[in-house]
Formats: C-alpha cells, sequence, structure tokens
C-alpha cells in the first residue's frame, strides 16, 4: 500500500494523524469562503466558454495562412505591377502652355483683365 | 439538394457531437474542481499563512487549468492543477522576500505570521463539541506552523501527499521533480515534523 520506503509504524500513525486533522480543518471551512471557492469555480469553468470560441477563431488560422500564402506566391510568380514613369516637366511642356490659343486671348486683353483687378481690390478696402 | 441536405446534416450533428463533448468536458472539470477545492485552500494558506491570498491563488489555478489544460486527460488534471498552485505559492514567497527587503529599507518591516491566527481563519465547526473544536484547532495549528517552518520541496512534498494524498508519480509531475526525489523529501519531512512537535502531538 505505502509507496514509500522506510516508514516505521510510528510513522504511519503520525501521518494519519496529520491526514485526520487537516481533513477536519477541510470540512470546518466557514460558509463565506466555500461560497468564494465556489464563485471562483465558475468563473474558471466561464474561460472555457472564452477558450471554446478562441478554438473557433483558431480552426481558421491554417486557412487564412495558406490562403496568404496562396496570394503571396501569385504576386510574386505574376512579377511586380509595372511602375507608372513620372514625366518631370519640360521646356516643351511650358511652351505649350504658353501657346495655347487661350492664353494668347488673355495677353491681348491683359489692360482688362489688370484693371478688373485693381478696381477689386479699391471696392475690398471701400 | 437531398447530397445539400445531406451536407447540412452531417455538419450539424458535428457540431452538436463538439458542443455535447465540451460540456461534459465542463461538467467533469466542475466535479474535479469541486472535489479539490477546498483541500487546495488549506495547502495554499499552510504555505503563505494568509486565507484571502490563498482564495487568489486558488482561483488562478483553476483559471488556467481550465484554460489552458482542460483539454488533458482527467488523470492528468490533480498532478497539473497542483504543480500550478505550487508555483503560485512560490511566487507568492518570492514576492514577499522582494516586499520585505523594500520594507527593512524603509525601517517598517512587519513580520505577517504575527498577525495570523488560524483559529479565526478556520471557523464553522462541523458539530463538535467545543472541547474537540479546540482540540483540534490547536492540533492543527501546531502542525500548520511545523509545516509552514519546513524546507519548501519538503513542505510540497509532505502536504501533497499527506493532505492531498496524491500518489508518488502524481506528487512527482505537481513538483517537477523525479520520483526517487519525491520519496526522499517526504520522508525528511515527516521524520522532521515528528521531531519538532514531539511524541505528544495528536
Amino acid at each position: 500500500m505505502n509507496e514509500d520506503k522506510n516508514f516505521n509504524e510510528a510513522d504511519e500513525h503520525f501521518i494519519a494523524q496529520a491526514k485526520a486533522h487537516f481533513d477536519e480543518s477541510v470540512h470546518g471551512l466557514d460558509g463565506a469562503t466555500q461560497s468564494r471557492l465556489n464563485q471562483a469555480r465558475h468563473k474558471a469553468l466561464a474561460e472555457i466558454a472564452t477558450g471554446r470560441g478562441f478554438g473557433r477563431w483558431n480552426q481558421w488560422v491554417p486557412v487564412a495562412g495558406v490562403a496568404t500564402a496562396a496570394v503571396f506566391a501569385v504576386v510574386l510568380w505574376r512579377g511586380s505591377p509595372p511602375m507608372e514613369t513620372v514625366v518631370p516637366p519640360t521646356i516643351a511642356s511650358d511652351f505649350e502652355l504658353l501657346l495655347d490659343q487661350d492664353d494668347f486671348e488673355m495677353l491681348e486683353d491683359f489692360e482688362f483683365y489688370s484693371w478688373i483687378e485693381i478696381d477689386d481690390a479699391g471696392a475690398n478696402v471701400g | 439538394m437531398n447530397t445539400c441536405v445531406g451536407r447540412f446534416t452531417v455538419s450539424c450533428n458535428r457540431v452538436s457531437d463538439t458542443g455535447a463533448r465540451t460540456l461534459q468536458r465542463e461538467q467533469e472539470l466542475n466535479r474535479f474542481f469541486a472535489g479539490v477545492e477546498r483541500r487546495a485552500l488549506r495547502i495554499a494558506e499552510i504555505a503563505i499563512r494568509d486565507r484571502d491570498e490563498a482564495l487568489d491563488l486558488v482561483q488562478d489555478a483553476m483559471l488556467k487549468l481550465a484554460s489552458k489544460y482542460s483539454h488533458k486527460d482527467g488523470q492528468e488534471w490533480a498532478p497539473l492543477f497542483y504543480r500550478i498552485l505550487q508555483n503560485g505559492v512560490r511566487d507568492y514567497h518570492r514576492r514577499g522576500k522582494v516586499r520585505n527587503r523594500v520594507m527593512v529599507w524603509f525601517g517598517a518591516a512587519k513580520s505577517d505570521d504575527g498577525d495570523y491566527d488560524a483559529i479565526a481563519a478556520a471557523p464553522d465547526p462541523i458539530g463538535r463539541t467545543p472541547e474537540e473544536h479546540l482540540q483540534n484547532d490547536e492540533a492543527m495549528q501546531t502542525l500548520e506552523e511545523a509545516v509552514a517552518a519546513l524546507p519548501v520541496r519538503q513542505r510540497e512534498a509532505f502536504m501533497l501527499r499527506t493532505f492531498e494524498g496524491l500518489d508518488v508519480a502524481g506528487t512527482a509531475a505537481a513538483m517537477g521533480i523525479s520520483i526517487g526525489s519525491v520519496k526522499t523529501h517526504y520522508f525528511r519531512a515527516v521524520h522532521s515534523l515528528r521531531d519538532s512537535l514531539g511524541e505528544h502531538w495528536q
């Protein structure tokens, strides 16, 4: 019965006595303490429900991983998307703007537009 | 159409089986906690000499077992639970040492043991006469003090083997040491307690 070596009869008696005193102290726990233990137990069991929800998420982790890897592989296989080349403005484009027909019309009426601007500024001051 | 209904039924059955298994697991764990919680509380209380802190440690151990190890076989729960609890007790003592050092530095060191009253902490007799109650409480208090004074490994081995009733293998798993070490610590603990309590203790 005894798994432990070298215990004599007096040792066994002592162990039995200690166990009996301990058991009695356990049975004598007050109601408030038992109530708190009940609450702790129910809180722990509620944790399983939370873990269950987490478990459902866990099921989709490998699927999400495979999907991500597949998308990544396709992107690599097709190569990187072509970069849009940004052409810096050149002198030619400036000439194009200046030579536009509308701009010439504006230059012809330059005095008129200057007068409007001065007139507007005077009106705001007045 | 029939194939789809068939697939849906199979899927529902699977979900239902999983739910039933989880519910059964919860019930088993509930029974395990209900069977072990009061002894665990007293064991933690003897180790740290504070009931409120012991309650917190037991609750933490329950939470960790439920969240991390509830899927394990029920036979493994007791050693795992006590391993978590013993780790909590060790952490508590470590924190206490740091706290005491800080308090000594500020000149306000105070022993917690002096404030502890095991009789006041464990009232609510179970139909015993006042004399029997007092006699048991005195004997238990003396035993608790002697157990608390043991080296950590001896104390753990004694409480797990004698109070909780774990077998040698379970105690070894709970303490994270070999079976031979458990036997040695337990043997030394019993003899040390008998020496300190004397022949008249009963």
